[in-house]
């Protein structure tokens, strides 16, 4: 079976699973509740629902040290059961039982033969499954638009960032090693194992590793295009309630997916399973679920009571706030400045004494609830994990997050280089003992430094440069493709165009529509102050190169709600139902069409993984050969955390420091049958480019000292290089004095793995004179 | 009332019953032919085959004699022989180890050259260094010899140390030590309490030597050894035990083992087991473990013989009596027979019943009419066979004594052609071989001499490698070693023992031998089961045959001359699996360890290439 065929079925497995979970359990409970809501809002409700119960079903019970697969299936069907029942007693639950409860009365009494009673079964199961057809198909006759339109995003999205999933098998982002050890650590019901750290992504994936049984390697491999998925039909789902056109959703969804506008920070994070981006797809429900208690507040006319239709928008609120905290800082962020733009533009409807106290209270308890773990944990002496100390010195201003070259770009007149930002992760790295703790540097993640060029360096001195001309650089350099182009300028036009448009759609009485478009100018706003902050001289909230990621996909809101005011406007000058009808799909192909002819489609790309593909396929065949815990690995840390439930692993570094401090008498073994040593022919340079990256291992590298360091670091760069010269030469010794005990499990261009059978009662010394023992 | 269509119906399904069970015992006694010896194979040229093996062994004798000049051109010899020559160093070429070696190289097709010093040797090029040098290490001057040896091994040789140097030797000499892979020489001689043998060295189990439950009374082993503590490049294949376990493994004294010396390989056996014959399957297994692969031709025969076989005269019936309540005829008939056969049916042997029609001639009393009819029936139901046995409890004379039973057998089964004997004394062959010329194969006890050979004459010789009474932690080696270098063993009961006990009841007996039988040759259970008959065809076409291998890339390929309808190999495969045999049906034996029943004689074995689930 070829590895993308595997992938391809564990893919499909995953996302069958996960609506399984998180859509369609939610919706067998909560149907009844939002059967009046169009498919988007029923979608997005269950997902919420689904994700926030998973995620604190998983946070109680680890905070109780009891989580395990038998209790969180337990956590999941028996409230669920429970709901359905209650829910659904008059519905269909009592009837079914009682005709159950009858039929196999009949069973039991012989009136009725077994043939009878399974053809019963299989009659009313049939009838099932065809009044299921029958209602999709109804569906799709009657919204073939919307289904087209889904099923284009869908491809789309599978286009751009799910083919890397086939290509590249190993981890696109470095810190997906640490969240694989935490997640590991949630097996032994260690949260917060390297400190306090929101854990709402991570109880997610151990979630579905614990119950079904899937690798958290494979999960965190995986999970990304479920992630992105979910974030571009969020901007989808979102855009469909507040645009008038319909057709606007899909436009602006598969211009985001599509344009070859932007630069990589504000999309390179969708093809790894991270954290932020998980969050991330709770944002835009949060305001969602706002702007539908405010319109359902506005029908029930100051309804006295919690128990009204808008309650539940307003719980639905919370648990999006509350998700967005339990999975990235970053996102509550995000989350709360639009929440203030949103406020301001809807201050006339929000700052009411009844609607203002119950938002609050709503969002207070999200926060409360997501804090609440963490907080437990902190009081019980456990400290803040590395990064998230990193991302409050970014707001404190003592971490430098931005690329000299900005800086540069505004030193000078004319600007001759191009300057584009270099993209930052968050500074952890896996430590010998696996924690993770804060270097203190930013860490680059591979393939996302769009070119960052050396004038920065060489600019001796900060001038003074006009404010919009420095956003403007700032726009295009973090956001955009290239600082050199002008989309800071067209963005900054298209905000003061956004204010223009929303004040007019307030005149001619569409509030909805003019205050969303208020909304998504004014938080374009504030973004545009924390890319400035530092030259304002307020707190950095976040890292410039996050920002952008929420720039760009905020700034789609607002060209969503341009274009709709537009064509609305465009619209009213015609009249019949048929223009009405056929212009928006029209305009809808026109679009996609002009965006092909003008060739700014953003093709596919292909990201590098920190790992090569040749490990994963090892690692992938290994843990099918092996009984657990019968092998060992030896290779750079990075296997450690994918294989630590499965069986043990030996960093390289100990393998060769052993054989550095060999002498006669010394005796090292790894004692397991089995014995996989991963060799990178051409070391990954591992976000620490050097002089002769790239280059294959050799004996001149193999024979320069042994690096010291700890944890990641140690394989980083030209260490890296060295280390996995110094292994393959030993491997080669090795080789030589057991010739039938070894032998190469898998090999290609750039990787090789050998294998090395042996006695676990008398395992072999591993430490010997190879030639570059110093 | 039963009416008649009742009736009729139930007395005619009656009838088919009495029909089916009484038929299938008619059919039974009326075609067995018991007078006839269903194991002596027509078309066998037992001649011809041994004329073969006269030839192959005069060539390798020829080859030897004229490798042994220290004139050695690749050319003037057959490659094949050449490649193959085994340099056997030591100082004696009649020591016991040498006589080992000796029959290891007749046993493999090799020809031997023994030399007193290697020192010529170093100056022949590297393509053309010997193969295999066996050394007995306690018979060498080491003065001399160490540079030479370590010159060929650097160039690619593969050592044997039949038996390790002296230990004070080997202190004081570093290179030496370092070429064995010794990392200390922590004692000289020290007593240890056990032993472990690894698997994939033997055919057979991994076991533990060393006292414990269950194992009480095995114990027999050398257990005061020098204790070498071995480094890098090593592999071990047996290792001593303490009962302090705070030893580590990988301190504790090696006892067997393999290191990696420049591009050759040396191994190690510490300890006196190559001074018997048993010692050959140390040397096969070291051969197995050199490189990737291992072919070899064995023999594939497990015999059990119950020599003296009684229970046709009523002998000694009073002592019998007293003990069992029964004469030796019904004893034998009843109890032994039966207790005989519920062993056979678990572990699969075939019986190769050597008769004692009577042990004492001088007394008046005769053999019973019809008792050998009776075994020779059920002998033939269970494909067994009958033979003869020389032990006898009167003085007269070996031809008297055949002379009688030769009477016996001829009022008895006077078609039936006795292949198999047992001699109480080896030399009795001659006579036997004079008396009873249609026997071919003489089975006798257990001896130091080689477990099979060719007699004067075209008799085969069939050494018993066990008595199944005992079977102590030296005879699970010694049998490991049998099965691996030949596929052989041969079990020799000795019946007299119950029919003239000299201690102890039947019951004892009984249990020991077939719990040790059932128990111990269990993990044999890939070779053959045979009677003497049959092992002594397939040991001639052992010796007849001669062979040649190769291997290129992931094919492996056999030619055999010589070869005779059928002919048996193990295939030892250090790292790959079988992925498809031609002219040649393949049992695994586990541990990488493969029975070939060659049916061609050329065969073609290919190996798997190492493919991974997930590409």
């Amino acid at each position: 079976m070829s590895m993308q065929l595997l992938t391809l079925l564990q893919l499909l497995l995953i996302i069958a699973l996960y609506l399984f979970v998180i859509v369609l359990i939610p919706a067998a409970v909560f149907h009844s509740k939002f059967e009046d809501h169009p498919f988007y809002v029923r979608y997005t409700a269950y997902a919420c629902i689904g994700n926030f119960y998973v995620m604190n079903l998983v946070f109680v019970l680890q905070l109780l040290h009891v989580s395990n697969r038998v209790t969180l299936i337990l956590g999941i069907a028996i409230p669920a059961l429970l709901g359905i029942a209650a829910f659904h007693w008059q519905d269909w639950v009592k009837s079914t039982l009682v005709t159950a409860g009858e039929t196999t009365h009949n069973v039991i009494v012989n009136t009725m033969g077994i043939r009878l009673f399974f053809a019963r079964i299989f009659q009313n199961l049939g009838q099932a499954l065809m009044a299921m057809f029958r209602a999709i198909a109804e569906n799709i006759s009657n919204k073939w638009l919307d289904w087209i339109g889904t099923l284009g995003i869908i491809a789309l999205v599978c286009w751009e960032y799910g083919g890397n999933l086939f290509k590249t098998y190993g981890y696109t982002a470095s810190d997906m090693l640490v969240h694989n050890y935490w997640v590991n650590a949630m097996g032994k019901n260690d949260l917060f194992v390297a400190g306090v750290y929101p854990y709402g992504f991570h109880c997610i994936i151990y979630f579905f590793h614990a119950v079904f049984g899937i690798e958290t390697f494979v999960l965190l491999r995986l999970f990304s295009l479920i992630m992105t998925f979910l974030i571009h039909f969020m901007l989808l789902f979102f855009l469909r309630l507040v645009c008038k056109t319909e057709s606007v959703a899909y436009i602006i969804t598969g211009f985001y997916i599509l344009l070859n506008i932007w630069g990589k920070n504000a999309y390179f994070r969708y093809y790894g399973a991270l954290p932020q981006e998980y969050g991330m797809i709770f944002i835009l429900p949060a305001l969602f679920f706002l702007i539908l208690f405010l319109r359902e507040r506005e029908e029930e006319h100051g309804e006295k009571g919690y128990r009204t239709r808008s309650t539940t928008m307003l719980k639905l609120f919370a648990m999006c706030v509350a998700m967005t905290l339990a999975a990235h800082f970053y996102d509550t962020i995000a989350l709360g400045i639009f929440c203030i733009a949103v406020a301001i533009a809807f201050c006339a409807v929000i700052f009411k004494k009844d609607i203002f106290r119950r938002i609050l209270i709503a969002g207070s308890m999200g926060l409360l609830v997501a804090i609440l773990p963490m907080a437990l944990a902190l009081m019980t002496g456990s400290k803040l994990e590395g990064s998230l100390r990193w991302g409050m010195s970014v707001m404190q201003g003592k971490v430098d997050d931005e690329n000299q070259s900005v800086t540069a770009e505004l030193n000078q007149s004319n600007i001759s280089n191009e300057v584009t930002p270099g993209v930052t992760g968050e500074t952890t790295s896996v430590t010998e003992q696996g924690g993770s703790q804060p270097s203190g540097e930013v860490t680059n993640v591979q393939g996302t430094n769009n070119g960052v060029t050396s004038q920065a360096q060489t600019a001796a001195k900060p001038q003074k440069v006009h404010f919009f001309k420095m956003l403007k650089t700032y726009l295009s350099g973090y956001v955009f493709i290239s600082p050199k182009s002008s989309f800071g300028l067209i963005t900054l036009l298209l905000i003061a165009f956004g204010f223009v448009v929303g004040a007019f759609a307030l005149f001619r009485g569409e509030a909805e529509q003019g205050r969303v478009t208020l909304a998504a100018a004014i938080n374009l706003c504030f973004l545009c102050l924390i890319l400035m902050s530092k030259e304002l001289g307020v707190p950095a909230l976040m890292d410039k190169n996050r920002v952008s990621s929420y720039f760009a996909y905020f700034l789609m809101i607002l060209l969503g709600m341009v274009i709709d005011r537009l064509l609305e406007l465009g619209m009213s000058f015609f009249e019949g139902e048929v223009i009405q009808k056929v212009f928006p799909v029209i305009f809808t192909v026109i679009c996609f069409v002009f965006l092909g002819l003008v060739g700014w489609v953003r093709m596919p790309e292909r990201m590098e993984a920190f790992q090569k593909n040749g490990a994963i396929l090892c690692v992938t065949n290994i843990l099918r050969e092996n009984k657990p815990y019968t092998f060992n690995i030896v290779s750079a840390n990075d296997e450690l955390r994918m294989i630590e439930e499965y069986g043990y692993h030996v960093e390289a570094s100990d393998l060769l420091v052993r054989n550095k401090s060999w002498n006669v008498d010394s005796y090292y073994v790894i004692p397991s049958q089995k014995v996989y040593v991963f060799i990178e022919k051409i070391p990954s340079e591992y976000d620490e480019p050097y002089e002769g990256s790239g280059k294959p291992i050799s004996r001149e590298s193999a024979s320069k000292p042994l690096p010291t360091g700890t944890g990641i670091d140690m394989y980083k760069g030209e260490k890296r290089h060295v280390i996995m010269s110094k292994l393959y030469y030993w491997a080669q010794a090795f080789s030589k004095m057991y010739e039938n005990e070894m032998s190469v499990y898998y090999e290609d261009d750039e990787f090789v793995c050998y294998e090395i059978r042996q006695n676990v009662d008398r395992p072999y010394d591993m430490s010997f004179d190879y030639g570059y023992n110093e | 009332m039963v009416s008649k269509r009742n009736f009729f119906t139930m007395l005619i399904l009656l009838l088919i019953l009495i029909f089916m069970f009484m038929f299938s015992g008619v059919l039974k006694q009326e075609l067995n032919e018991y007078g006839t010896n269903s194991r002596a194979e027509q078309g066998v040229e037992r001649g011809e085959l041994k004329e073969r093996y006269d030839v192959l062994n005069d060539k390798l004798a020829k080859e030897a004699r004229a490798l042994s000049y220290q004139r050695i051109e690749k050319a003037d010899y057959e490659e094949d022989d050449f490649d193959k020559r085994v340099i056997f160093l030591g100082r004696d070429n009649g020591s016991d180890i040498a006589k080992v070696v000796g029959s290891w190289c007749r046993y493999m097709k090799r020809p031997m050259i023994t030399y007193y010093t290697l020192q010529g040797l170093t100056e022949i090029d590297t393509a053309d260094v010997p193969e295999v040098i066996i050394v007995d290490g306690e018979a060498v001057n080491w003065e001399k010899e160490t540079q030479s040896l370590l010159t060929l091994t650097e160039r690619g040789a593969c050592v044997i140390f039949a038996r390790t140097p002296l230990p004070k030797e080997l202190k004081k000499n570093d290179a030496l030590r370092e070429m064995m892979g010794i990392k200390e020489v922590y004692s000289e001689d020290i007593a240890i309490d056990g032993i472990r043998l690894f698997p994939e060295f033997f055919v057979g189990n991994e076991e533990e030597y060393m006292d414990g439950p269950g194992k009480e009374n095995r114990q027999d082993l050398d257990l005061t050894l020098p204790w070498y503590v071995t480094g890098e490049g090593t592999k071990i294949y047996m290792m001593g035990l303490v009962q302090d376990r705070t030893w580590k493994n990988e301190s504790l004294p090696s006892i067997v083992w393999r290191h990696a010396y420049g591009e050759g390989k040396v191994f190690c056996i510490v300890g006196d087991y190559l001074t018997k014959e048993s010692g050959i399957g140390f040397l096969t297994a070291c051969m197995g473990e050199k490189d990737s692969y291992d072919i070899y031709p064995v023999i594939n025969a497990q015999n059990l013989v119950l020599a003296n076989y009684g229970g046709f005269s009523d002998e000694n019936s009073e002592i019998l009596e007293n003990l069992y309540d029964r004469r030796q005829v019904p004893f034998f008939r009843d109890v032994v027979w039966s207790s005989t056969i519920a062993m056979t049916e678990r572990s699969k042997d075939k019986i190769s019943l050597l008769v004692s029609p009577q042990m004492d001639y001088t007394d008046d009393i005769e053999p019973t009419q019809n008792m050998l009819i009776y075994y020779l029936r059920l002998l033939n139901e269970g494909y067994g066979e009958a033979g003869v046995s020389t032990k006898q409890t009167s003085s007269i004379s070996l031809s008297e004594k055949l002379a009688k039973d030769k009477v016996y057998w001829q009022s008895e089964a006077s078609d039936y052609v006795l292949q198999s004997a047992y001699l109480e004394q080896a030399d009795q062959y001659e006579e036997v071989a004079r008396l009873l010329p249609d026997v071919k194969t003489v089975v006798v006890d257990k001896t130091e001499g080689e477990p099979v050979s060719y007699l004067d004459g075209n008799l085969t010789c069939q050494v018993a490698t066990s008595d199944a009474m005992t079977y102590t932690f030296m005879d699970d080696i010694c049998q490991k070693s049998y099965e691996t270098a030949l596929g052989y063993s041969n079990i020799v009961m000795d019946m007299s023992l119950v029919s003239h006990p000299k201690s102890g009841d039947y019951s004892g007996f009984s249990r020991t031998t077939s719990g040790n039988v059932i128990t111990y040759w269990k993990q044999f259970s890939g070779f053959a089961k045979t009677t003497l008959s049959e092992s002594d065809v397939r040991i001639r076409r052992f010796f007849a045959l001669d062979y040649m291998d190769g291997r290129k890339g992931n094919e492996i390929t056999l030619h055999i001359d010589g070869f005779d309808e059928q002919a048996f190999f193990i295939l030892k495969l250090n790292r790959d699996e079988i992925k498809e045999v031609t002219g040649a049906q393949i049992t695994n034996l586990k541990n990488g360890f493969y029975l070939l029943d060659v049916s061609s004689p050329d065969v073609v074995i290919k190996v798997k290439e190492r493919t991974l689930f997930y590409r």
